[in-house]
């Protein structure tokens, strides 16, 4: 059957507020580096990841409860966009140990670090050298596309 | 940042949409007036049988859906029938000649429209005795409907 938008919304909506996965009341997913490079895809677990280890770095936690949901104004594609913890998904530098280091990516995964959600590349590696450089993930955003249901 | 979701995403997303189908109950139309399945389509847009005969048909004399992968691998989510009594939609009364087009599918709770689809070619219903099989209905989720 061809779907409406109807159905997208409803998978937005109710994969935004999935206690389950990623909008529990307590123990929130986490956002995490890559030092190492991998390939996002539907089977990623967390063994293709190599965790940053750069002074000032550690998971960052997502907000519990429900997370946003939204439209792409450009293609009206349906979004489910963790919300911004404070301080935002961005790391500094503090320390030279473990420099240089590059950065591939960004993966999400449950609280326990024992599956992974979803994981994106940056457009190239960024190398960290030097302190207080930064790395900013400016959202975590899964995408709805209309040609995969039918 | 787009993230590429994984199957554990992919796979929950779909079973909260079955959920809440289930929970709300849906509702199979037959659509007489011509029209194009697409994202906007919606009940103010259709035109529904009105022949003697016909009922829209309800989720608990259907069947639910269900969640399973088809042979192809795709997340199927299946519109099932219940009973060889539900199969059919059959004339018996006022209203006739009348061509069916294809069905929706509607949530009953919402009455928001889910989805919908047209039969390979239009079926005309002439005379009383003259009918359609309901048909089984999906909707496919292949594994790029998330990114």
């Amino acid at each position: 059957m061809q779907p409406t938008l109807e159905i997208f919304n409803q998978l937005t909506i109710l994969l935004a507020a999935d206690t389950a996965t990623i909008a529990p009341a307590a123990n929130p997913p986490k956002l995490k580096l890559s030092k190492a490079a991998f390939t996002p895809n539907q089977n990623n677990v967390p063994a293709d990841f190599t965790e940053a280890d750069f002074d000032g770095y550690a998971p960052i936690a997502a907000i519990v409860g429900a997370q946003n949901v939204g439209v792409d104004p450009l293609t009206q594609e349906r979004l489910v966009e963790m919300k911004i913890p404070a301080g935002g998904w961005r790391w500094v530098v503090t320390g030279l140990t473990n420099l240089p280091q590059q950065i591939f990516g960004a993966y999400l995964t449950d609280n326990a670090g024992a599956i992974v959600f979803g994981a994106a590349l940056f457009d190239g590696p960024i190398t960290l050298d030097n302190l207080p450089q930064v790395v900013e993930v400016g959202s975590v955003t899964f995408r709805f596309r209309f040609n995969g249901v039918f | 940042m787009d993230f590429t979701a994984t199957t554990t995403i992919k796979r929950k997303a779909i079973q909260v949409l079955e959920n809440k189908i289930i929970i709300d109950g849906w509702v199979l139309n037959a659509v007489v007036a011509p029209f194009s399945p697409n994202l906007q389509t919606n009940s103010a847009l259709l035109t529904l049988a009105t022949f003697g005969g016909y009922l829209a048909r309800l989720s608990n004399a259907l069947g639910i859906f269900e969640y399973r992968n088809n042979v192809a691998g795709a997340v199927e989510f299946l519109g099932a029938l219940s009973s060889a009594l539900n199969g059919s939609w059959v004339a018996s009364g006022a209203g006739l000649p009348q061509t069916v087009y294809g069905v929706t599918l509607v949530d009953l709770s919402t009455t928001e429209t889910l989805a919908s689809m047209l039969f390979p070619s239009p079926i005309l219903i002439a005379a009383n005795g003259d009918g359609l099989a309901v048909p089984l209905i999906f909707l496919d989720f292949l594994d790029s409907f998330m990114i």
